[in-house]
C-alpha cells in the first residue's frame, strides 16, 4: 500500500477508534478550548493557506476556534525546533512538512530530530513540478534533459534555499535522468518562480501549487503525481515521461511530545474528517494541492518509506 | 587626555574580538555560506585597525555624553528584567510592575504622591488597554 | 469602470475605507508596531466580507499604518516600522527644535501625495509597470542593496569610518541564523530561535527605540519641544513648503511606487532611496539631518507610494511587492480568487473596486490624519517624561513580542538595545547598522545567485556589469559617492571667490 491511496483504510480506522478507550471521555471533551495552530512559515505560504483551509471546518466539526500564529524561520526548523516545548494538550498544534524534517536535522544541527516531530496526520502533500516560462525553448522535459545532457551544469533550476525540499527534488531529476543541472538557491518558492518568470533562470524546481498560481505565465513540464494533477490537465507526471518520482512536500499536523494517546488519535480523526469534506477537498485541489490520509496509526510506516526514498538524495548532498 | 585611553581604542579591541571571532567561525562554513561573514568580519578588523590607529595619531574629538549613567543604566536593568520575566509572569503582571518601575526610575525631582499615583493609574490603563487591544481583539495569544 | 467608482463609494465600503485608515494609522503611530503586523492580525477579520471589501479594510489598514509610523518617528526618534527610518532623520530634529506639529502636518500631506501617485499608478498602467518586477533578477538585487549600503557614507557625515564599521556590524548580524544560500547554521550558538535569524522587526525596537529611552531619562530636557499655543495644525504652511519641493515631492513619489513594484526591497529601501536623491539634488545638503522638511517630504512620500506599487506585481503577476502584500496574497487566495494576470480581465469589477477603495482611504488619510497627529503632538510634547518613558516600555514589549508571539524577541530586542545604546557611546549610530541588517540578505543572495547564474553561462563578469538596469544603479551608486566630494570643491571654490569680492 502506497501512502497515497490510504483513505478507505483510514475511514476503516476511525470506526476502531472510537470504539477503543480509555480516555474516551478525555477524547470527547477535547478540544474544551481555542486550538492554537503553528505555522512555521509566512503567512500567505502554503502552509498558511492549507491551514486556513482547513480552519472554517475544524471549527465547525469541535465548536472551537481554531487560532492560526505564525512562527516562521530557517524553513522551519525554528518552530520544529520549539515544538515539545509547548502544552502537551492537544491545544497547540504544529503544522509540519516531510521531507524537510527528515532533511533538516540529517544536513545540520538544528535543535531537533527527525524523531521529535509527533506527528499525528499528513492532510496532503504539494507535488513536486518542473516549471518554465511559457516562452521557454524547453516544450517538454524531454526539451530540458536534452540541453543538459549537451551542456552540463548550463540549465539553471531555481528552488527554495540549500538543503531544503526543493534541493533534494533537483538532485533526485538529476539522479535519475543522469543529468547535471546547476541549483540556485532562493529565499522561498515564490522568489524562484519570479526569477523563471523574469527570465533568470530556465526552470523552477518547486511545486504544483506554484504552477497554478503564474497560470498562463508558465508551462509545467512534468509533475510528481500518480496521476494528472485536476488544475494543470496538461502537465503530464513524471510516470507518463518514464520515471519513477511521485512526490513533494507532504504537510502533516504535529504535537508536542507527552500529548495523551487518545488526544492524539481525535485529533487525527478530526483532521481526517476534514480531509473527508467535499468542499475543502474541491478547494485543495482546484489550488493544485492533493489530499491524502494518512492517520495516526500509519505515520511510523510512513515515515520510514519516506526516510528511505530520501536516502540516497540526502548522502549526495551531504557530500556535495 | 592620554590618547593610549582614548575611548576608540576601547572598541577598536572589542570590535577586533568580533571580527575575528567571525572569521574564526566562517572558516566552519561552505563556500557560498562564508562569503558574507568573511566580509563583514574582515571589515570590522580592518575598521578595528584604522580606528586604533586614528585614535593613537589625531586622538579625534569624542561626542560629549550629557546626563547621569546611572539613570539609563538602571532603565537598562528594568526592561531586561521586564523582558525575561514576560514568559514567566505574564504579559499584564510583568508589565504593571514594569512600567511602574520604570516611571520611578525617570522622575527627574521629588514628585508628590498624588501626581505618581495619577501616573501609575494611568500607565496601569495603558497597559490593561493594550492586553485587551492583543490579547482579545486581535487574537495575539500573550503569555 | 464607473460601475466599479460606484460600489467602491457605497457607504459600508467608506466606512471600512475610514475604520481601515484610523485603525491603521494608530497601530503604526505606536512605536514598535508595524504595518505587517497591522495587516497580519486583521486579515482574519476580511474572510467574512466580500472580497472587494475584505481588500479595501485591508489596503486601508496598510496604508494607514505606513503613515502613522511617520508620528514615533518624528515625535519619539522611534522608527518602529522599517518604513519610517527615513523620517526620523529630519523629522526628530524638527520636533526637536519645536516644529514637531509642522513636521507632522507635513508628512501627512507628503503621504497621501505619495499614497495617490502609488494609487494611480496601479490603476492606470498596473499591467506593464509590473514588468519592472520580473527585470529585476538576483544581480540587479544586489547592486540595489549596495546603493543602500552606500548610503552609509552619506547618512554618517562626519564620521564616516564608524559609519562604515556600523554597516559591517549590520551585515554581521544579518548573516545569523540558517543561510538561504550554502545552508550554513551560522553564528546561532545553539539556541533554536536564532537559527531564524534576526528578525528585522523586534531588532528595529531594540537598535532604535531602547536607546532614546534611555538616553530620555539621562537628563531633565524635555523630550521635544512644546507647541506654541495658537498655531493649529501650520497647513498653510506646510502646503507652501510642499510647494517649492514639488519636484522633490514627484520624484520621491515615482521612486516609491517602482521601489514598491520590487518584491525583495519595500518601505524601508524607498525612503532611503528617496531621502538620499533629495539630499544630492538639494542646494541645501548641509541643512539634511539637522531638520530639513524636504527630508520628511521625500521619505513619507516614497514609503506611501509604495503601498500602491506593491500591489502592481501582486494582483498583476502574483508576486507580493512588500511583506503586507504577500499577507494580502494569502488572504486573496483563502478568498478563491486567482491573481495573475487575467485578473484584471476576470475580476476586473473586484480590482478596480478595490483600486478606487485604495484611492478614498488614502485621500481620507488627509482628515485623519492631521487630527490624529495634532493629537499625537499634543500628547508627546504634553506628558512628563516619567510617563512617556514607561509608556514606551510597554509598547516596545508588545511590539516585540506580537511580531511572532515570541518571548525570546522580547529578549533580543533589549538585549540589542543595550548594544546599541553603548556603541553609541563610542560614537556609533544605529542607522548603519540597521542599512546592514536589512540590505545584507538581499546582497548576499544576490550576490550568490548572480556568480551561480553568471557562472553557469560561463560569464560571470557579463553577469554582474553588463546588464543595463544594473550598469544604471552601478551608476548612481557611483554618482551617491562621489556627488559629495564634487560639491564640496565647488562650494569650496565659490567660498573663495566670494571672500575675495
Amino acid at each position: 500500500m502506497t501512502p497515497l491511496n490510504r483513505r478507505q483504510f483510514g475511514q476503516g480506522l476511525i470506526a476502531v477508534s472510537a470504539l477503543s478507550a480509555p480516555g474516551i471521555l478525555r477524547a470527547q471533551s477535547f478540544p474544551s478550548r481555542a486550538i492554537n495552530y503553528i505555522i512555521p512559515f509566512n503567512p500567505g505560504g502554503e502552509s498558511d493557506v492549507t491551514a486556513r483551509f482547513q480552519q472554517p471546518f475544524f471549527e465547525a466539526i469541535t465548536g472551537q476556534s481554531v487560532v492560526i500564529q505564525s512562527k516562521p524561520g530557517a524553513g522551519g526548523a525554528t518552530a520544529w525546533a520549539q515544538l515539545n516545548g509547548f502544552e502537551p494538550d492537544g491545544h497547540t498544534i504544529m503544522n509540519t512538512i516531510v521531507p524537510h524534517t527528515v532533511l533538516q536535522p540529517a544536513m545540520k544541527d538544528v535543535g531537533y530530530q527527525t524523531a521529535d516531530i509527533n506527528n499525528v496526520f499528513f492532510f496532503h502533500y504539494t507535488p513536486d513540478a518542473v516549471v518554465v516560462k511559457a516562452d521557454s525553448p524547453y516544450q517538454s522535459l524531454q526539451d530540458l534533459i536534452d540541453d543538459a545532457k549537451a551542456n552540463p551544469g548550463r540549465v539553471t533550476f531555481g528552488g527554495s534555499g540549500t538543503n531544503t525540499a526543493n534541493h533534494l527534488a533537483s538532485e533526485i531529476f538529476a539522479d535519475m535522468t543522469d543529468t547535471t543541472t546547476t541549483y540556485i538557491p532562493f529565499k522561498g518558492s515564490a522568489p524562484a518562480m519570479t526569477a523563471v518568470l523574469g527570465g533568470q533562470i530556465a526552470a523552477a524546481m518547486s511545486y504544483t501549487t506554484q504552477g497554478v498560481k503564474a497560470g498562463e505565465q508558465v508551462r509545467t513540464l512534468a509533475v510528481a503525481t500518480n496521476e494528472r494533477v485536476a488544475a494543470l490537465p496538461d502537465a503530464p507526471t513524471f510516470k507518463e515521461l518514464g520515471f519513477d518520482h511521485v512526490g513533494g512536500a507532504y504537510r502533516g499536523v504535529a504535537v508536542p511530545a507527552g500529548t495523551p494517546g487518545d488526544i492524539q488519535q481525535r485529533l487525527s480523526d478530526i483532521l481526517q474528517e476534514i480531509n473527508a469534506t467535499p468542499d475543502f477537498q474541491a478547494q485543495m485541489t482546484a489550488a493544485g494541492y492533493e489530499v491524502i490520509d494518512v492517520p495516526l496509526a500509519d505515520i511510523p510506516a510512513f515515515i520510514k518509506e519516506r526516510k528511505a526514498a530520501y536516502g540516497p538524495a540526502i548522502e549526495r548532498l551531504k557530500s556535495a | 587626555m592620554n590618547r593610549f585611553l582614548h575611548r576608540d581604542i576601547a572598541a577598536a579591541a572589542g570590535l577586533l574580538a568580533l571580527g575575528g571571532y567571525a572569521l574564526w567561525e566562517a572558516q566552519s562554513m561552505s563556500v557560498f555560506g562564508a562569503i558574507f561573514p568573511q566580509l563583514a568580519g574582515a571589515g570590522m578588523v580592518l575598521g578595528a585597525i584604522l580606528l586604533a590607529l586614528r585614535a593613537l595619531i589625531w586622538s579625534p574629538a569624542l561626542p560629549t555624553n550629557t546626563g547621569t549613567v546611572l539613570r539609563p543604566l538602571l532603565m537598562l536593568a528594568a526592561l531586561a528584567a521586564w523582558a525575561i520575566l514576560l514568559p514567566v509572569t505574564g504579559f499584564v503582571a510583568t508589565s504593571v510592575v514594569g512600567a511602574g518601575v520604570c516611571m520611578i526610575i525617570a522622575q527627574q525631582h521629588a514628585v508628590p504622591f498624588r501626581t505618581l499615583a495619577l501616573q501609575g493609574a494611568g500607565l496601569t490603563a495603558l497597559v490593561l488597554l493594550v492586553a485587551l487591544l492583543f490579547g482579545r481583539l486581535l487574537n495575539v495569544p500573550l503569555p | 469602470m464607473l460601475d466599479a467608482l460606484l460600489s467602491a463609494a457605497t457607504p459600508f465600503n467608506l466606512m471600512l475605507a475610514l475604520v481601515g485608515v484610523v485603525l491603521g494609522t494608530v497601530i503604526g503611530a505606536l512605536p514598535g508596531l508595524s504595518a505587517t503586523m497591522a495587516v497580519a492580525v486583521l486579515v482574519p477579520f476580511t474572510f467574512t466580507m466580500d472580497p472587494a471589501s475584505g481588500l479595501i479594510a485591508l489596503g486601508a489598514v496598510y496604508t494607514g499604518a505606513i503613515y502613522g509610523g511617520a508620528y514615533a518617528a518624528i515625535l519619539v526618534n522611534t522608527p518602529g516600522t522599517p518604513a519610517a527610518i527615513a523620517t526620523a532623520l529630519d523629522g526628530f530634529p524638527m520636533a526637536k527644535r519645536g516644529d514637531g506639529d509642522l513636521a507632522v502636518t507635513i508628512s501627512c500631506f507628503a503621504s497621501a501625495f505619495g499614497g495617490m501617485v502609488g494609487a494611480l499608478a496601479l490603476l492606470v498602467v498596473a499591467p506593464p509597470l509590473a514588468t519592472i518586477a520580473l527585470k529585476f533578477g538576483p544581480v540587479e538585487y544586489f547592486w540595489l542593496a549596495i546603493f543602500g549600503l552606500s548610503l552609509i557614507a552619506v547618512l554618517s557625515k562626519g564620521a564616516t569610518l564608524k559609519g562604515l564599521i556600523g554597516g559591517c556590524l549590520g551585515l554581521g548580524l544579518s548573516t545569523i541564523g540558517s543561510a538561504v544560500v550554502g545552508g550554513d547554521v551560522r553564528f546561532t550558538f545553539g539556541n533554536p530561535v536564532l537559527l531564524g535569524g534576526i528578525h528585522i522587526i523586534p531588532a528595529l525596537i531594540g537598535l532604535y527605540c531602547v536607546p532614546v529611552l534611555l538616553n530620555m531619562v539621562a537628563t531633565d530636557d524635555p523630550h521635544i519641544e512644546r507647541a506654541a499655543t495658537g498655531r493649529g495644525t501650520r497647513i498653510a504652511e506646510a502646503l507652501g513648503l510642499m510647494w517649492r519641493s514639488k519636484v522633490n515631492l514627484v520624484r520621491s513619489s515615482v521612486v516609491g511606487t517602482v521601489v514598491g513594484i520590487l518584491p525583495a526591497a519595500g518601505g524601508a529601501v524607498a525612503g532611503l532611496v528617496a531621502y538620499s536623491e533629495a539630499r544630492r539634488t538639494s542646494r541645501h545638503k548641509d541643512q539634511f539631518g539637522k531638520g530639513a522638511a524636504d527630508g520628511v517630504i521625500a521619505s513619507e512620500s516614497a514609503n506611501s507610494a509604495t503601498v500602491g506599487g506593491g500591489f502592481v506585481p501582486t494582483l498583476v503577476l502574483g508576486i507580493p511587492g512588500t511583506p503586507p502584500d504577500a499577507i494580502i496574497l494569502g488572504a486573496l487566495m483563502v478568498q478563491g480568487i486567482r491573481v495573475g494576470p487575467q485578473l484584471f480581465v476576470e475580476q476586473a469589477s473586484t480590482v478596480y473596486t478595490f483600486i478606487f477603495g485604495l484611492l478614498f482611504a488614502t485621500v481620507l488619510m488627509i482628515p485623519v490624519g492631521l487630527m490624529i497627529g495634532r493629537t499625537a503632538f499634543r500628547t508627546i510634547s504634553s506628558i512628563p517624561k516619567a510617563v512617556l518613558a514607561p509608556a514606551i516600555g510597554v509598547l516596545i514589549m508588545i511590539g516585540a513580542f506580537a511580531v511572532e508571539q515570541n518571548p525570546t524577541h522580547v529578549v533580543m530586542m533589549v538585549a540589542l538595545g543595550a548594544m546599541a545604546w553603548v556603541l553609541l557611546k563610542f560614537g556609533f549610530e544605529a542607522s548603519p547598522i540597521v542599512l546592514g541588517l536589512i540590505l545584507g540578505p538581499i546582497a548576499e543572495q544576490g550576490f550568490v545567485q548572480g556568480y551561480l547564474i553568471g557562472n553557469a553561462s560561463g560569464n560571470i563578469w557579463g553577469e554582474f556589469f553588463g546588464r543595463p538596469i544594473s550598469i544604471a544603479i552601478i551608476g548612481f551608486t557611483l554618482l551617491t559617492l562621489l556627488w559629495p566630494l564634487w560639491s564640496d570643491r565647488k562650494a569650496r571654490a565659490t567660498q573663495k571667490g566670494s571672500l575675495y569680492e
